[in-house]
């Protein structure tokens, strides 16, 4: 059974991909079979943390949502290059700016992006399929938040995210996702995570599987690496895994 | 109001001829957001399913179903094994990655009600 694990924000910046990319590399790290689809297609950045280059990408998910390929041709396995017991499928958003133009004016059929989601599952037998969907509540975001089995919000501890935060999970419940959670991100030195987590879980009323601290190696490795994979045996690295593991959990039937 | 009467009611004042987007499925009141956010998850639903997600009897169901399909939520996509029809929901054609007025009205909603508390 596959699961689908969106994760969300409703700001941009709090690391969405940054977290998305990592629990796929953990995932596959543990044997699992994992895609990452980049619907991050104003912004797209999950190809830098592994080091993927314009030139190895010939066709993009935008070539797909428009038409212009088959799935299978915009797929890219990452599984040999990392050498992960699992697997590993990134499908990146295009880069180029004449891509992103257009399916910011054209739009692409909804119906695309649902199609990719059951092809990736059917073809490649995956455990979970994560989407890193863009920021914000948007006509693309809603239908890949309407897809998750488990929705990961991501938030900062800034005043502007909160009534965002708040009115995204309220539209996963409304859209009937089963499984919400929410993770506080780079949450600054002076916190507590317990009291953190405790008082989000009480605004909210949603499970918060973590409230991670800012960290200085993540940040200086500027999107270049998969931070799990530089620092496999950092704190944050093992936070993160038991993030990974409680998701891919949740995606198992009567999951929580 | 019966579930049938409401929904019957609800879905007279519905017309999507360019198909369904999430902001429309969000308008709408339980169960049919729920059912059709369900359609979306698990790409297609049987019309028993169809009856159990809604509760309904199945001459209440054939008419919410044929509704539907004409309100332009879903799509008859074949017949099952047992010969029951099979609905998908009709995707909106183009998706943009702009704002639905929906999700506006959401927010303008919650902040109204802080006003008022």
């Amino acid at each position: 059974v596959t699961g689908i694990v969106t994760v969300h924000s409703f700001s941009r910046g709090v690391g969405k991909t940054t977290l998305s990319v990592n629990i796929a590399s953990l995932l596959a790290a543990k044997g699992c079979r994992v895609a990452l689809l980049d619907l991050d297609i104003a912004l797209p950045s999950a190809h830098l943390f592994f080091g993927l280059d314009e030139d190895e990408v010939t066709y993009s998910l935008n070539d797909y949502l428009a038409g212009i390929c088959e799935i299978e041709h915009a797929m890219h396995d990452l599984s040999a290059r990392f050498a992960f017991k699992g697997k590993l499928f990134l499908l990146p958003a295009s880069i180029k700016l004449a891509d992103i133009n257009r399916l910011m004016r054209q739009g692409y059929p909804a119906e695309r992006l649902v199609d990719s989601c059951d092809q990736l599952v059917a073809r490649l037998g995956l455990d979970a399929l994560i989407i890193d969907c863009q920021a914000g509540l948007t006509e693309t975001t809603l239908p890949a938040i309407a897809l998750a089995d488990v929705l990961l919000h991501i938030m900062r501890l800034d005043r502007r995210d909160y009534q965002g935060t708040g009115v995204s999970i309220d539209i996963a419940h409304k859209l009937a996702v089963s499984n919400v959670y929410l993770l506080a991100n780079m949450v600054p030195s002076g916190y507590t995570p317990d009291e953190v987590t405790a008082k989000l879980a009480q605004t909210y009323h949603d499970p918060v599987l973590a409230a991670l601290p800012y960290a200085e190696e993540l940040s200086r490795l500027a999107s270049s690496e998969v931070f799990v994979l530089r620092y496999p045996h950092h704190a944050l690295t093992k936070r993160l895994q038991s993030i990974a593991d409680h998701l891919l959990a949740a995606c198992a039937p009567g999951g929580t | 109001m019966t579930t049938f009467e409401q929904l019957k009611q609800e879905l007279q004042t519905w017309a999507n001829p360019e198909g369904v987007s999430a902001s429309v499925i969000l308008q709408l009141s339980n169960p049919l957001r729920g059912t059709l956010s369900k359609i979306i998850r698990q790409g297609c639903m049987t019309f028993t399913e169809l009856a159990g997600e809604l509760k309904l009897s199945e001459a209440e169901t054939d008419e919410i179903a044929e509704l539907l399909v004409e309100c332009g939520f879903l799509k008859t996509v074949e017949e099952n094994a047992d010969g029951e029809a099979v609905y998908m929901l009709r995707h909106p054609k183009t998706t943009r990655p702009e704002a639905p007025i929906a999700v506006w009205k959401m927010i303008l909603d919650d902040f109204i009600d802080e006003e008022k508390a």
